[in-house]
């Protein structure tokens, strides 16, 4: 049961919302939302419900008997990080022993949103330990803040400082939070279901066909993907605020137009700000950040990283995108004063628009690049999909027809390039400091018209039911 | 309170305007499949108490059975409530919706529908088999037998499985609204041109009898049962199939539960003599084209006139539908016949004027004088067209009806048609409405009942007469 699921919209969310409705106090609130959330992530796997309560049990547990050790916070963490490993990381670690000693190991299915989950309590037991959170005394408060249903499969990471104490009072029903709910659902939805899933409909052909095709249909397709992230992830993001505020919580931005960001270090302040955030704090700075010089510097952005490339998936494919990752910060800081002069010396004015507009296309480039990396299955199909992709170029694809030929049709081109319109204008206009608080104050009557046309589109072209599988969340799968 | 108010009320406005959008687009983006869809939402449009004759089943009853022939021949409001690879379950929630409006004198059920062994048809044809019904408990029981519970949802709203039609709509699409017309001109029935020539094996080489599925087998009971509760008559058929193989050991075994039950059942592949259907009324091996259609027609138009006490309603403000749905398939019919000799044919069945234009000097030798032969059918005599030259001739009631003379000038229904022979084209009230062929025999083929021309077509000499219509 996704958010874009019917019984999601049309069953759960209003019963639970009538229900949440008739609680008398903060406590009750949770409990609603506690049991919810337990049967929402059943509704996915009921077996890993039971995982699920034993990370939340040993947060809860570390958090509590940090007052006698802080060391037990620490403990749990590495309890909480070794169920992680066991369960994503057993075959990429064993996988290759198991091989060269001719056994194979079971397969082990990954609970949906371990990793999210077990970062989130991570946060909270490293605030805990380092003094700057309270532990949480109410069993419900926490289990909440590790279950709550609309981050529990694919975050936005919450640090307990910002959501804990959020759940200790009583949330009001506030209107104003229903409309920025229905407004910011339904442009997720719109994200997820007119773009994502449609884009989904080529790549999900073409990164398993990719050895028949070469250049620009392949270059079309890599972009395609790039955007299809995108949507898919930053429409869940919005959903998943969107059903906070309902119930009355405040999360912050997951996104920020990521791809207007003038180069990678920016990039990665604008997308998955949630998890940016995590690395940032508890991995980077214990590291040392940039503080203990340039060379350990560049060693804390390469682990950093690796790290991220594998927290999203157990194989090579994942660490080579991390590591790409890595690689163009590092290149970019020590080329920076040499571009710098460069420019100076062409005269070119790094201040101007088309300046910055160069700078956006190019990390838009190499970020797109390494998206092929994170999209393939192995390694090796990724460094197989490069070099179909620079080998003939083929510009006639674009005018032949052949793109229409990947599931998606000429009116559905123009359908998906009209939306991307539609998002490049919104990101254009989020950039200028006009966010849907604008549409928000506007009358009932303009705030209506808005929503009115989303959910038209979606109806007509969204990209679900019988002929579409609406897949599932990109990042649900990390 | 009062912003409370106002704020709820509004609230309740949006989403009322919203619901009415979805509605609105739901019906322009309903997928209009001739069978199962279309008879469903045509069936709803029909005046109630208007239906004598309910014909149930799979294509087989929808393509076999002719119910202009029915109408025009008899007089019978027969509709056909059918869908492709129907199975029981379906027909039976099918007879639930339709005896929410109808009392028919007669239930026909064409048993082909007992063959499917299946829990479940494919995905296409359980999204037609239930996406015509309307919101209804009848229609969620339905749902949840059609199909398997994770399609529950998208069935029951339908939109989910049929969204993506914004690419393939047409004119028809805007025609399903509550206010629109033309719908209950539509009796189900669903006319194939084109034939083969298959041999019609004998079924009573093949004498066993099937074991139908459980849930066939149930719901065939249920069909029963309701009939009786309702006290309608139940005739079983089993219309014409060179598939014998497949589908008599299903008449052995229906022929025994109807003899249990006290029920009528007629296998028309046992019924060769009495309709007259060959090998060359099948437009494939399992359906019968029009032809053979109406011939099965007017069988059982006669077991039902011998079984049940039907009224003729020909002639009856009330049941004009009737002849707009004959003439819709007659015209349709007509307009899809791509075989000369067949053409001709069917424009023998009248109600028709021809405005027959020979252009150019054929010689009185073969093919030319089969070709004027047959032309001559039509009602012009075989002698005026093998004359010398050019002319056109206005057969007004074609085949017995006057033809006029060879002429230039002729008027139809009122309306002025002139042919040109220099430009080659034939003039309507003095605009040009056909242009047809140097060297050719042009047929225009005026349609009194829809009051305008119906079909241009040309013969053109190609070692024989070939028909060649323009698109």
């Amino acid at each position: 049961m996704s958010f874009v699921n019917l019984q999601f919209w049309a069953l759960f969310l209003p019963l639970c919302f009538a229900v949440y409705a008739m609680a008398r106090s903060a406590r009750g609130q949770n409990l609603v939302l506690l049991l919810a959330s337990l049967v929402f992530y059943a509704s996915y796997d009921y077996k890993y419900v039971l995982l699920l309560l034993l990370c939340t049990g040993l947060g809860y547990l570390g958090g509590r008997l940090s007052g006698r050790d802080r060391r037990c916070c620490l403990a749990a963490a590495v309890l909480l990080l070794l169920v992680l490993l066991v369960f994503k990381y057993t075959g990429f670690l064993l996988g290759g022993l198991g091989a060269a000693l001719g056994f194979s190991l079971p397969a082990i299915l990954l609970p949906v949103g371990l990793s999210f989950y077990v970062f989130q309590s991570c946060s909270y037991l490293f605030d805990v330990y380092n003094g700057k959170l309270e532990p949480e005394r109410d069993v419900i408060s926490y289990a909440l803040f590790v279950c709550f249903f609309p981050t529990v499969i694919s975050g936005p990471i919450q640090k307990g400082r910002e959501l804990l104490p959020q759940l200790r009072e009583k949330r009001a029903l506030r209107y104003e939070d229903f409309s920025f709910f229905l407004l910011c659902f339904l442009w997720g939805a719109f994200l997820k279901l007119v773009i994502a899933d449609r884009l989904a409909i080529m790549t999900g052909k073409l990164f398993v066909e990719y050895y028949d095709y070469h250049g620009l249909v392949l270059m079309v397709n890599s972009l395609a993907y790039t955007m299809q992230i995108y949507a898919d992830f930053a429409g869940y993001s919005y959903m998943a605020i969107a059903i906070a505020r309902l119930f009355g919580f405040r999360l912050g931005d997951n996104f920020r137009q990521p791809y207007l960001a003038t180069g990678i270090q920016d990039f990665w302040r604008r997308w998955h700000i949630s998890l940016t955030s995590w690395f940032t704090e508890y991995l980077y700075f214990p590291l040392g950040g940039s503080r203990k010089g340039t060379f350990r510097r560049y060693v804390n952005i390469m682990i950093v990283f690796l790290v991220s490339g594998l927290w999203h998936g157990a194989a090579w494919s994942f660490v080579l995108w991390g590591a790409l990752h890595g690689v163009y910060q590092v290149v970019g800081h020590l080329t920076r004063e040499g571009r710098t002069r460069l420019y100076q010396r062409l005269g070119i004015r790094m201040d101007s628009g088309a300046f910055r507009a160069g700078q956006r296309l190019v990390t838009f480039a190499l970020v797109s690049f390494a998206w092929i990396f994170f999209r393939s299955e192995s390694l090796v199909k990724g460094l197989v999909y490069c070099r179909n992709m620079l080998s003939g170029f083929a510009p006639w694809a674009l005018f032949d027809g052949t793109l229409a030929g990947f599931g998606i049709s000429a009116l559905d081109w123009g359908i998906l390039l009209a939306a991307l319109g539609l998002l490049g204008l919104v990101s254009a206009l989020r950039e200028k400091g006009y966010d849907s608080g604008c549409i928000l104050r506007q009358g009932f009557a303009a705030r209506s018209l808005v929503c009115w046309a989303l959910l038209m589109s979606i109806v007509i072209f969204g990209a679900y039911g019988g002929e579409y599988s609406a897949s599932a969340f990109i990042y649900a799968g990390f | 309170m009062k912003i409370v108010l106002k704020r709820t009320l509004a609230l309740l406005l949006v989403l009322a305007l919203t619901l009415g959008s979805v509605y609105i687009i739901d019906r322009v983006l309903l997928l209009k499949r001739y069978d199962g869809v279309k008879p469903m939402q045509s069936f709803y449009a029909q005046e109630p108490g208007t239906v004598d004759v309910l014909l149930l089943g799979n294509s087989h009853m929808g393509v076999h059975v002719d119910t202009a022939t029915l109408w025009q021949e008899y007089g019978i409001s027969a509709f056909a409530l059918w869908g492709g690879v129907q199975p029981m379950w379906n027909s039976y929630h099918f007879l639930v919706e339709a005896l929410k409006t109808q009392t028919p004198k007669a239930v026909v059920l064409e048993i082909g529908g007992l063959s499917y062994d299946w829990e479940y048809a494919d995905e296409a044809t359980q999204l037609k088999n239930v996406a015509g019904m309307k919101p209804s408990r009848n229609k969620w029981e339905a749902v949840q037998v059609t199909a398997p519970q994770d399609r529950w949802a998208a069935l029951m709203l339908g939109l989910p499985l049929y969204h993506q039609r914004y690419g393939e709509l047409t004119q028809e699409d805007f025609n399903y609204f509550p206010w629109s017309k033309g719908l209950v001109n539509e009796k189900g029935s669903f006319a194939l041109y084109g034939h083969g020539n298959f041999d019609l094996g004998d079924p009573e080489a093949i004498s066993e009898a099937a074991e139908i599925s459980e849930k066939s087998l149930d719901y065939f009971g249920r069909i029963i049962s309701l009939c009786r509760e309702k006290e309608i008559p139940l005739i079983l058929v089993k219309t014409p199939t060179v598939d014998l193989k497949r589908y008599q050991p299903y008449c052995n075994a229906v022929e025994q539960i109807a003899a249990r039950e006290g029920l009528a059942f007629y296998n028309f592949n046992e019924m060769g003599e009495e309709t007259g259907i060959t090998g060359e009324d099948f437009y494939f091996d399992t359906h019968l084209n029009l032809a053979g259609a109406r011939k099965l027609s007017r069988s059982l138009a006669e077991i039902l006139l011998d079984t049940v006490m039907l009224t003729d309603h020909r002639g009856d403000s009330a049941y004009a539908s009737w002849d707009a749905n004959a003439e819709s398939i007659n015209d349709g019919y007509l307009r899809s016949i791509t075989e000369a000799a067949d053409y001709i044919t069917e424009l023998q069945r009248g109600g028709r004027a021809v405005l027959l234009i020979k252009n150019g000097d054929w010689e009185n030798r073969e093919p030319y004088l089969s070709f004027a032969k047959e032309l001559s059918k039509l009602g012009v005599s075989e002698e005026e067209l093998l004359e010398k030259g050019s002319g056109a001739w206005l057969i007004t009631d074609v085949p017995a009806g006057q033809a006029s003379r060879k002429g230039s000038s002729f008027t139809i229904d009122g309306k002025d048609y002139a042919v040109n022979f220099e430009q080659a084209a034939v003039t309507e009230n003095g605009s040009t409405v056909y242009t047809f062929r140097d060297l050719g025999i042009t047929l225009l083929v005026y349609d009194y009942g829809c009051g305008k021309l119906l079909d241009r077509v040309d013969f053109l000499h190609s070692g024989y007469f070939a028909l060649d219509r323009k698109e």
